[in-house]
């Protein structure tokens, strides 16, 4: 696999600023994505999985704001570029897709031309060539009776093919980047599979790099390539997608995994969850901000934060626990004692 | 599309049981309310007892009520909506009625106007800068033309435009007869005839009556578009539009105007229904012989004949522009199939 970064991002920290008080709903956030893979986005609910994709696309909505980082794509600083810089950008180069098909497209017009915006947004071409760019897309992409589907409305369709029409849209101008946000959770399993294919097919046919963002862990072992596990705005592991599922390093992705229901396991045992809930990000937790929910936790866990360091060869781990970060701690003056008074389960 | 002349059709259908529970309520409204309209003439003294009492029995007043209604539905549908016993006794109700709607949709036609050019932009620009000043300003413009009493609103453009700098006439009354009368719109003949004057004599004397009805319809539609726009904003599809590379105005007017436009297509077109039903305080401070005011001075003299036939005009004035509504309804969003 080539080498070559694509997109790079360095502490980014995007905060929300409501009416009950600052949400820091990234704090620290540190990735790249490589030319031609598919990278993973896994996290719970709030994790800021959307947000990290819409940070880069400078999308994030009232009142949220990238109060700092940098964000670096093919070299250029998003992070500083003018609106009118970005609107070139988006759609082009950087396209994304949205969880819900069912509202991600504009009722009002058909899918045709909204295929052939995108087009004509970036292109120098006629309405009429970008329409015809459309169908011919649509064919690519495998869809039946393009020249029909293109003249149609959205609520003529269903789920499943509007969130081919979304990726259709997305990659209309063949960009560099397709960020995908839980593309597949609105659709049920079979549709699920066949979105699914689609999208790898033109990572293989179109060279796009995919972030895709998810909950499931089944989606992520089926399709990325590299793993990033998100929990609360922090990126606590980050490595290739075999290691992640051999071996876990993060407390909190071992809990994830073994949360996973396997149809194999006796009937009797119980479910495994994580105990707790994901923290309130106005408040977060001192320290690391897993600590409160992690049955490792040590004094130094509740005093320092932990970075997000390479402890085995391209396996970064952001936790008390690997020698990196402990040798740092140490020199802090961390006290690796078990944490007193703990209840959560 | 066939399905959509079939629903019209079937809504004008429709409105025949509509007409017919209408007329019966009002027929039963006016003889609840007391004394009649031949007391009204005989009552001023003009009109010696045998006089009134042939009258009575000319109009059929002395017959029990429901076979006058049955007489009466029977003139209307023969196309006769009778004579009035007040205004101008005497008169055809056509008549009158073709005189007078044409000075209500005039007036219809200008509030109608500043309602959708004002009322739709301020509406976007207000909710586009939500929380600026711009939007606060609009805002308290539109709290204020809502809670503004029409004819208190009327008097003082009247005392403002027309006494203090007289600028526009205050009453409606001298207009330059066009040369050519076929709509009985001013504004319209002007057009026809070729006759400047007509037309600036038609917008300087419509122009206050206009703004002081317009601007709680104006006031509406703003608060409305602001709203359903705001709505707009945050769905799915507007997000999808902007990370096309969409621009803020493109993604504004667009993608969000012709959604947020539904929902205030029901209010543009009930206000407007409601403008061509008459305006009776407009009407009445700036004296515009409309079909509000022609209908209450037929109220207050118990002019049966009239009153049913207002009512009836403008029930089915109504009616027909919820159906134009329900016909845009199904251009503007592709969702709506009949």
């Amino acid at each position: 696999m080539t080498v070559n970064v694509l997109l790079s991002i360095r502490n980014l920290k995007t905060h929300f600023f409501t009416e009950e008080g600052v949400v820091q709903a990234l704090d620290g956030v540190d990735l790249e994505v490589y030319e031609k893979e598919i990278i993973g986005l896994v996290g719970e609910t709030g994790s800021g999985k959307s947000v990290t994709a819409l940070s880069v696309m400078r999308l994030i909505p009232q009142p949220g704001f990238i109060v700092d980082g940098e964000i670096f794509f093919k070299g250029k600083p998003l992070h500083l570029l003018s609106e009118e810089q970005m609107l070139r950008i988006r759609g082009k180069e950087i396209t994304m897709i949205f969880q819900d098909p069912m509202n991600a497209l504009n009722p009002v017009f058909t899918v045709g031309n909204q295929i052939a915006e995108t087009i004509l947004l970036h292109n120098d071409v006629t309405y009429k060539e970008a329409f015809n760019q459309s169908i011919e897309l649509l064919r690519k992409l495998n869809i039946p009776k393009p020249e029909r589907i293109v003249n149609s409305y959205p609520h003529e369709l269903s789920g499943g093919m509007r969130q081919r029409i979304q990726i259709a849209i997305g990659l209309a101008c063949q960009p560099a980047l397709l960020i995908a946000d839980e593309p597949t959770t609105a659709l049920d399993a079979t549709i699920e599979v066949q979105v699914l294919e689609l999208i790898k097919k033109l990572r293989d046919e179109f060279n796009t790099s995919i972030m895709l963002i998810t909950h499931d862990l089944g989606v992520i072992a089926e399709m990325c390539d590299r793993v990033v596990v998100m929990y609360a705005g922090n990126i606590v592991e980050k490595t290739d997608v075999k290691t992640i599922f051999k071996q876990p390093l993060h407390p909190y992705t071992q809990a994830l995994l073994e949360a996973i229901p396997y149809a194999e396991k006796k009937k009797k045992s119980r479910l495994t969850t994580i105990p707790g809930t994901v923290p309130n990000l106005i408040n977060p937790p001192s320290g690391c901000r897993f600590h409160p929910r992690c049955k490792h936790a040590m004094k130094v866990c509740k005093t320092l934060k932990p970075m997000l360091l390479e402890e085995q060869p391209g396996h970064f781990v952001s936790c008390f626990l690997y020698s990196k970060n402990k040798e740092a701690a140490e020199s802090k003056g961390g006290v690796f004692e078990p944490l007193p008074d703990r209840i959560i389960y | 599309m066939k399905g959509l002349y079939a629903y019209i059709i079937r809504r004008l259908i429709l409105l025949i049981p509509v007409v017919l529970g209408v007329m019966l309520i009002t027929f039963i409204l006016m003889h609840s309310i007391p004394g009649n309209p031949v007391a009204y003439l005989g009552g001023s003294g003009k009109l010696p007892p045998e006089a009134v009492e042939k009258l009575v029995k000319i109009y059929g007043l002395d017959q029990p009520l429901f076979i006058q209604f049955f007489l009466y539905l029977a003139n209307l549908f023969q196309g006769n909506l009778g004579t009035s016993i007040s205004v101008n006794p005497g008169a055809n109700i056509t008549d009158l009625i073709v005189t007078a709607f044409p000075h209500t949709v005039e007036l219809t036609i200008y509030s109608a106007i500043i309602m959708i050019l004002v009322g739709i932009p301020a509406g976007v620009i207000s909710a586009k800068k939500r929380n600026s000043l711009t939007d606060n300003v609009t805002r308290v413009g539109a709290l204020i033309g809502v809670s503004m009493p029409v004819f208190w609103l009327g008097i003082m453009l009247q005392i403002i435009f027309g006494v203090v700098f007289p600028i526009f006439p205050i009453l409606w009354a001298g207009i330059h007869e066009p040369a050519v009368k076929v709509t009985g719109i001013y504004l319209i003949d002007g057009f026809i005839s070729l006759d400047f004057r007509t037309i600036v004599d038609s917008i300087m004397h419509y122009a206050l009556p206009a703004i002081a009805l317009g601007a709680l319809s104006l006031s509406i539609v703003t608060r409305m578009v602001r709203s359903s726009m705001l709505e707009v904003l945050g769905e799915d599809y507007i997000r999808t539009a902007r990370a096309k590379g969409c621009s803020e105005n493109a993604t504004i007017y667009r993608h969000a105007l012709r959604n947020s436009l539904i929902p205030a297509t029901t209010v543009i077109g009930l206000q407007i229904g409601g403008l061509l039903g008459g305006a009776v305080l407009t009407e009445t401070v700036f004296a515009i012989p409309g079909i509000g005011r022609l209908i209450t001075d037929a109220i207050m003299r118990s002019d049966y004949p009239l009153v049913m036939a207002g009512v009836l005009f403008i029930a089915i004035i109504y009616i027909l522009s919820n159906l134009v509504v329900d016909v845009l309804y199904a251009y503007l969003d592709p969702r709506i199939r009949y």
